[in-house]
């Protein structure tokens, strides 16, 4: 039986023409569709938060809007503050008149730049026109959507380092301490995340520690076929460049119940196409906003 | 030509597109100077926090290239800086989210009410400097601020009021600084 093999320069050639067939064709929103899903799929697989933070699409119904200005809001209803209390039979627990707390989440714009190309020098390109869009626009994103949490988390550990910060060596103790300490101060372990490279370290993890099948397992299979240490969902990425790589980070889970924060989009990447006689203008889009209102849901490990 | 130019060239343009208001003005996107940017950025219950720059103000950047308020240099310092006009600050919604300004150096016309308001009012045709009695707002070139680098010039709607509130029109050309 033979096999039908493509080379990736006819196709890429077929690819960017296709992309201006469609464009010269009034198949503006078609070429756009396509770009779009292939965009939100990448992005998806990229952006690191977006495993950590469910993102959350809000429509105009959703919004929230403000006195002072046209830009819009989301208000997030935080659970009040309340105590039981024990009492004697005739007692009666305390009467509050109960307030409930609330955070925003405002929104922004991340865009990537605005590419420009002639249709007579797309047609050279023998790559992907898509790489382009992969590559480096879905990337360049997804980096700014990890800059944006890992910016934010990191606030929200330097205001209380002492309580929020595990400092160890990458070993089961470290991670149990910072473990017990998301524990004991009630909030349940959803996911951890980490770069690649550190967790690599786990190869290390000895058989008198993670038993010796998870050791065998490792030794034949690598570290990427684990997808948990001790149980809990580990969240890997490339970044280190963004998420240091002394770093790994312990969050509260989304669901069943939010004891985190909130990743809401006014609209997903989008790719936007424009052709003004021989210029081809493209380029990817979103809306999101991002915030915590639970900042003790969150542990950092600092490995030494 | 020993090469033709081309693909391998780092030349690049890599001006953003003009602000649909001021499509001759040259805009840039800066980030602020992070010591003005509030720390930690959201209150007690995670709602951002708004940062110092409002829209109207005038900026320059620092050696870093983050966005500071702007205090012009007199011509005795004789080196002019390079003012901007913060067009979307960080006091609002989507500024205290993001804390990026969008700034344009010139040339557009702007009402703005961050300006220095004299006893006598401004009339069309004043030239400006700017930040020299409060970093970031426009000012006559009078007293002590009579050399300093001029960024605009008073427009034809002059100075006004709006609901109690003192507004200056302002024309800013495009201008690599006069002193």
């Amino acid at each position: 039986m033979q096999y039908q093999v493509e080379t990736p320069e006819v196709n890429a050639r077929f690819v960017n023409s296709n992309f201006v067939k469609k464009i010269e064709g009034g198949m503006r929103k078609e070429a756009e569709d396509t770009g779009t899903a292939f965009i939100r799929e990448k992005l998806r697989q990229e952006a690191a938060v977006r495993e950590i933070l469910i993102p959350q699409g809000l429509s105009e119904d959703d919004i929230d809007r403000d006195e002072y200005t046209d830009q819009p809001k989301k208000i997030i209803d935080k659970e009040p503050d309340s105590i039981a209390t024990y009492v004697q039979f005739q007692g009666g627990g305390r009467r509050t008149w109960f307030k409930g707390k609330r955070y925003a989440v405002y929104f922004g714009k991340i865009e990537t730049q605005r590419f420009t190309k002639s249709k007579f020098e797309l047609m050279t390109n023998t790559g992907d026109i898509r790489q382009i869009l992969s590559d480096n626009s879905v990337k360049d994103m997804a980096d700014k959507e990890d800059e944006y949490w890992y910016n934010l988390v990191s606030d929200i550990i330097n205001l209380n380092p002492a309580v929020q910060r595990t400092t160890g060596a990458f070993q089961s103790s470290t991670f149990k301490s910072a473990m017990q300490a998301m524990l004991n101060r009630r909030r349940p372990i959803g996911k951890m995340l980490m770069t690649k490279s550190r967790y690599m370290d786990a190869l290390d993890l000895p058989a008198t520690t993670v038993g010796d099948q998870i050791a065998q397992r490792h030794f034949d299979e690598g570290i990427e076929a684990s997808e948990k240490l001790w149980g809990i969902p580990v969240v890997t990425t490339i970044k280190s460049d963004i998420y240091p790589f002394n770093n790994a980070w312990i969050f509260a889970p989304q669901s069943p119940n939010n004891f985190l924060g909130n990743f809401f989009l006014l609209q997903d990447a989008t790719l936007y196409i424009e052709q003004k006689a021989d210029i081809i203008s493209f380029w990817s889009y979103e809306a999101l906003g991002m915030g915590v209102g639970n900042r003790l849901s969150m542990q950092e490990i600092l490995f030494t | 030509m020993s090469q033709l130019s081309g693909a391998n060239s780092k030349f690049d343009t890599i001006t953003h597109d003009p602000h649909p208001n001021a499509q001759c003005g040259l805009m840039l996107v800066l980030d602020p100077d992070p010591a003005l940017i509030p720390s930690p950025p959201f209150n007690t219950e995670g709602t951002p926090l708004p940062g110092v720059f409002n829209p109207g103000q005038v900026v320059m950047m620092d050696a870093n290239g983050n966005a500071v308020l702007g205090v012009a240099p007199l011509a005795a310092v004789g080196v002019p800086v390079f003012p901007l006009v913060t067009v979307d600050g960080d006091t609002d919604l989507d500024g205290a989210a993001m804390h990026r300004l969008t700034c344009i150096h010139g040339g557009l016309e702007i009402i703005t009410p961050y300006f220095e308001v004299p006893a006598v009012a401004l009339t069309p045709g004043t030239p400006l400097t700017f930040g020299i009695t409060t970093a970031g707002s426009f000012e006559e070139r009078a007293g002590a601020a009579a050399t300093g680098q001029i960024y605009g010039f008073v427009g034809p709607q002059g100075q006004f009021t709006e609901d109690g509130i003192d507004l200056l029109d302002v024309i800013i050309p495009q201008n690599t600084g006069l002193f």
